[in-house]
């Protein structure tokens, strides 16, 4: 790599030539020959080979000294022409000073192709005994091998300094582990990912952050780095050192040692908790949307099924009332008449709860929600009384809320009846009534009324569908519109409703819980309709 | 007490005049706006129980035409859509306190209500 020149201790006193045959002793030709550096002696100004040994020939990729001997040095190394050694040996020759060069590059034809190889070497002036130079003693050991290993580990310590430069400035989390799980490395966004610095990691299993429940994916994953498998892009949890859990995507990749053998798995782990937490948004609000879509299309569907509905009920109403009020009906016909006359008084409801929009009148008013509850518990006080249902009450002292009143009944009445057929064999009924916020915007203040039964509970798989229309867990006497028409009528009122049920046994039963606000914004004709009348 | 049934549906006036005739009180049945004019004159209806949704003229046009010329009749609307028809609605905007009848009504529930009506149209 380098050439320099530097002081050796001087040949001068040293015997090469015993007399003026210039030949060394036979004994130290062949130590020479056998020398484990290649040695050659030139002579004369023109540099001719005196001698060289098979080590030389062999770096040369020569195959014979006859190659050398008696040719000059430009002649049976042409190839250094250019490269200036040539030079440094006449220099030596010249002024007698040695060249010592460490590392040094040198282009040789070896079998034909030029190679780069490297020597460290000596150039030493060879004197007769007056001192004057005669020749170059040529003394070198190739290093080549020794070069390009160090080149080719500064090269690797390089790379994978930039590796790790890499890795560590990720935004992602880069954990690798070896087969047995244990921890091997952890960079700098696995420590904010997963709250434990680098250090705490090393040499711990990866078992660390993954939560108990979860633990077989562990098998699963190093099943299949062990098969040379990635796994890519895997949705998951894992543990935070605070305990929290995370959703993460990971990508876990074999690592491989330069025999290609498997010896571990890099994993990067990418937080998706935001995109999830945003995912989940979107998947609620298009349910909502779709809900209250299909709501909007039942409710027109129902409306404009009503009024066709209701031009026929009529006439066969009044010709029930009149077949009934017929004289001559025998029992058994005047029996008839009466189941049709429930049949059609039951057809009758479903289908003005399915319209649901009637009103008496059209402009909202004060309306007292604990006098309309008493109301309604009047009514009910036959059903209450005779199921053995012990009724309490808790009134609190609220203002009154803007409202349709028949609307504002229409839903106490809904909720009443349903919370009363919740209990066929007696319960309890607790109803509140009381000034409060609404749960869902707490700017918004109102009356809530709530109304819980002891009930056998509404099931958790169908809570999310009972307000759809035409649900109904009483077949045999519900209609299915009971809540949906409650939901639609609050939501007319902008209010809220919420249900909390448990079918636990010992625990069961379902508390409704409603808002109306102090004061809403009525629907276009409605404004319309105030205006008129203020 | 004269009871004119106003509605396009034969069915539903002539059901509803029979229950009407039934229970002892006077009614006659129109099927159209312009039947329904002519009627009034001749009967003279202290009672109008009138639909809504008629072809040509509605059945708010046609109570408020009777209505001027006999201002002491009673007038009931009867709509299978009740509130929710624009013409109801325009029509309680517009300062109409007649009662909106929901369609079926109970005949029992109909003759109470007309009991309980004021003497005035008691005729």
């Amino acid at each position: 790599m380098s050439r320099e020149s530097s002081q050796v201790p001087s040949a001068r006193n040293v015997k090469f030539f015993a007399d003026e045959s210039r030949t060394p002793p036979i004994a130290m030709r062949d130590l020479f020959m056998l020398a484990p550096s290649a040695i050659g002696v030139l002579v004369g100004d023109a540099l001719r080979w005196e001698f060289v040994n098979s080590e030389l020939v062999r770096v040369a990729g020569r195959h014979r000294p006859e190659e050398f001997v008696g040719k000059t040095i430009r002649e049976s190394l042409p190839e250094l022409e250019g490269q200036g050694f040539f030079e440094l040996l006449e220099n030596v020759y010249l002024t007698g000073n040695p060249y010592v060069g460490r590392e040094v590059k040198v282009a040789l034809n070896r079998n034909g192709d030029i190679e780069d190889a490297y020597f460290n070497f000596v150039y030493q002036a060879l004197r007769r005994d007056d001192g004057q130079v005669q020749g170059v003693l040529v003394n070198g050991i190739e290093v080549t091998y020794e070069v390009l290993a160090r080149q080719e580990l500064n090269r690797r310590d390089r790379v994978t300094g930039l590796l790790a430069a890499i890795v560590d400035s990720s935004d992602d989390a880069i954990v690798s582990k070896n087969l047995d799980g244990i921890i091997t490395s952890w960079n700098k966004s696995a420590e904010l990912l997963f709250g434990y610095r680098a250090e705490e990691t090393m040499g711990r299993h990866i078992t660390l952050i993954i939560p108990p429940d979860r633990r077989a994916e562990e098998d699963m994953i190093i099943e299949r780095i062990r098969r040379g498998q990635r796994v890519d892009h895997f949705e998951t949890v894992r543990l935070r050192k605070d305990g929290s859990r995370i959703e993460v995507s990971l990508t876990i990749s074999p690592v491989k040692n330069s025999a290609g053998r498997i010896i571990g798995a890099s994993k990067v782990a990418r937080d998706i908790t935001e995109r999830r937490q945003v995912a989940r948004t979107l998947r609620e609000n298009e349910e909502r949307l779709r809900k209250t879509e299909k709501l909007a299309a039942a409710g027109q569907l129902a409306a404009s099924l009503a009024h066709e509905i209701n031009n026929p009920l009529s006439s066969i109403t009044n010709a029930l009332y009149l077949l009934k009020h017929h004289s001559g009906l025998d029992p058994k016909a005047q029996h008839f008449v009466n189941i049709a006359s429930t049949e059609l008084a039951r057809m009758s409801r479903i289908v003005k709860q399915s319209l649901s929009y009637y009103r008496s009148r059209v402009l909202p008013k004060d309306v007292d929600i604990a006098a309309a509850v008493d109301e309604s518990l009047e009514v009910f006080s036959g059903k209450t009384d005779r199921g053995g249902i012990r009724v309490t009450r808790k009134i609190a002292a609220a203002e009154p809320v803007l409202g349709f009143p028949d609307e504002v009944r229409q839903v106490i009445d809904n909720l009443l009846l349903n919370a009363v057929e919740a209990m066929p064999r007696g319960g309890h009924l607790a109803i509140s009534v009381r000034p409060s916020r609404n749960w869902k915007d707490p700017s918004v203040h109102g009356v809530r009324l709530t109304i819980a039964d002891s009930g056998s509970g509404i099931p958790k798989g169908i809570l999310p569908r009972i307000f759809e229309p035409f649900f109904t867990t009483k077949p045999e006497k519900g209609t299915g519109l009971g809540l949906w028409v409650v939901y639609a009528l609050l939501a007319r009122h902008e209010g809220a409703i919420r249900v909390h049920s448990s079918a636990l046994p010992g625990h069961c039963g379902t508390a409704v819980s409603v808002l109306w606000p102090h004061a809403f914004r009525p629907q276009a004709g409605e404004v319309l309709e105030s205006s008129l009348a203020a | 007490m004269h009871i004119l049934v106003i509605d396009d549906e034969q069915y539903v006036a002539d059901t509803l005049v029979m229950v009407l005739e039934q229970s002892g009180l006077e009614a006659t049945a129109a099927y159209d706006a312009d039947s329904a004019l002519k009627k009034a004159e001749s009967f003279q209806p202290t009672v109008v129980i009138s639909d809504v949704i008629m072809p040509g003229t509605n059945g708010i046009e046609v109570c408020q035409q009777i209505h001027a010329r006999f201002p002491n009749c009673h007038i009931f609307l009867f709509s299978g859509q009740a509130a929710t028809n624009d013409l109801v609605r325009e029509a309680y905007a517009r300062g109409v306190t007649w009662e909106l009848l929901a369609k079926p009504i109970e005949p029992e529930d109909l003759l109470a209500k007309l009991a309980a009506l004021p003497e005035n149209s008691q005729a």
